[in-house]
């Protein structure tokens, strides 16, 4: 992330459409978005183009940002509303549901050893990633960007919008929930009705 | 609320940040730019973004820096999904509050759009009586009336609004939601006095 002067000048061009200043100005942030889609994305397709979707709402209001935040707080901020409303969504669900079990978690779930370091490294990434995804979204959130993107109780209130105390308690019962999803196997796919994405939302306190 | 973190199972933990790796590019890029240039430049600031741009700077110290501003809470239940109400539109039960404000001040309205359950977009409308007006960046906007839509999440969604009286009398601000079929009007009066 450029500094001061050199940050202000490209968040300038960027806000009259210059799409290179743009990509300067995410390019640090760029892996850590794509990752935390993941969190709310079925495949890694789908997260890409979560990601891409969120990136292009953060460049059409950039007008709206007027240094009264640190830009990557902002950027983010506007990331994470993106990816919820995504989940929440009709799209969001109905993908959910239409979720089919992954071909090789299914195969390997079957306690088969992987063939190699690598793809064990491989499966056991997509079985974590998928037992996140179990996780009720609001905690999720707390989840990732604590625990995996190692932001502060402070970056992740400004993000989600929150006070600090509601940060800490997500992230509590985030954990709690992930715990339990790994102690059941962790695995996903055929979601049933009653973890549906709007139930789980409407569990989760404030 | 108060529950202090604890950490996930010790190798849980480990695992975790073992998720901190790069995804491979996969032409992300490219597709990235494909789709910005394809946007268009960064849409112009709408009259609903200048004021919320000027509550964000006074989010900092809210209440303490803005001196004698005032707060007038209005409740809006949303009876979202929930058959009973969208029946009865007008029953949700609201409380309202009459707040004394010096016409020389700028006042703050909180309006807190109470839903059961999240919702993906709500038709939200502010109005101000003849008398009032909005209030953004120090400057006093000409429009009587925000318009705006949102998503709502489930539980308290609270909108702060700046208005300045320009002379004593007793105002009523009407604010508006719609969901889907589902409309409901509250209002919420703010007495200005001299001063």
């Amino acid at each position: 992330m450029p500094d001061g002067g050199q940050l202000e000048a490209l968040i300038g061009r960027a806000q009259q459409g210059d799409v290179r200043a743009f990509e300067q100005l995410i390019a640090a942030q760029l892996p850590q978005i794509r990752r935390y889609a993941l969190a709310f994305a079925r495949s890694e397709a789908d997260a890409a183009d979560l990601a891409q979707e969120a990136l292009v709402k953060a460049y059409t209001n950039l007008r709206v940002f007027r240094f009264q935040s640190a830009f990557a707080s902002w950027l983010y901020a506007i990331v994470h509303h993106v990816f919820l409303d995504h989940v929440r969504s009709r799209r969001g669900k109905e993908r959910a549901l239409e979720e089919p079990l992954d071909p090789v978690r299914h195969e390997r779930g079957s306690g088969a050893p992987a063939a190699d370091e690598q793809l064990a490294k491989e499966e056991e990434r997509r079985r974590l990633w998928a037992a996140i995804r179990q996780v009720p979204v609001d905690l999720r959130s707390a989840l990732v960007l604590f625990d995996i993107e190692g932001h502060s109780y402070d970056e992740i209130a400004a993000i989600e919008g929150v006070p600090v105390g509601t940060v800490k308690s997500r992230l509590f019962r985030g954990r709690e929930a992930l715990r339990k999803v790994l102690g059941q196997g962790g695995e996903v796919g055929g979601t049933s009705p009653a973890s549906t994405p709007s139930q789980r939302e409407r569990s989760v306190p404030g | 609320m108060t529950e202090p973190p604890i950490s996930p199972e010790p190798g849980v933990e480990a695992r975790l940040r073992a998720l901190r790796v790069d995804p491979p590019e996969d032409g992300f890029s490219a597709e990235l730019h494909r789709r910005l240039a394809a946007v268009g430049p960064p849409r112009p600031v709408g009259l609903w973004g200048r004021v919320r741009q000027g509550m964000e700077r006074w989010r900092p110290a809210l209440w303490p820096a803005v001196g004698v501003a005032a707060g007038v809470a209005a409740f809006l239940v949303l009876g979202a999904l929930r058959p009973a109400v969208s029946a009865s539109p007008s029953a949700p039960v609201a409380q309202e509050l009459a707040v004394k404000v010096p016409a020389s001040k700028v006042a703050l309205i909180r309006l807190n759009f109470s839903a059961d359950v999240a919702v993906e977009t709500a038709q939200l409308h502010v109005e101000l009586p003849a008398g009032l007006s909005f209030w953004s960046d120090g400057e006093e906007l000409a429009q009587r009336a925000l318009d705006w839509e949102q998503p709502l999440s489930a539980g308290d969604n609270v909108i702060p609004i700046a208005v300045r009286g320009a002379r004593a009398g007793e105002y009523r601000v009407v604010a508006t939601a719609r969901v889907g079929e589902q409309r409901i009007e509250h209002d919420v009066v703010l007495r200005v006095i001299d001063g």
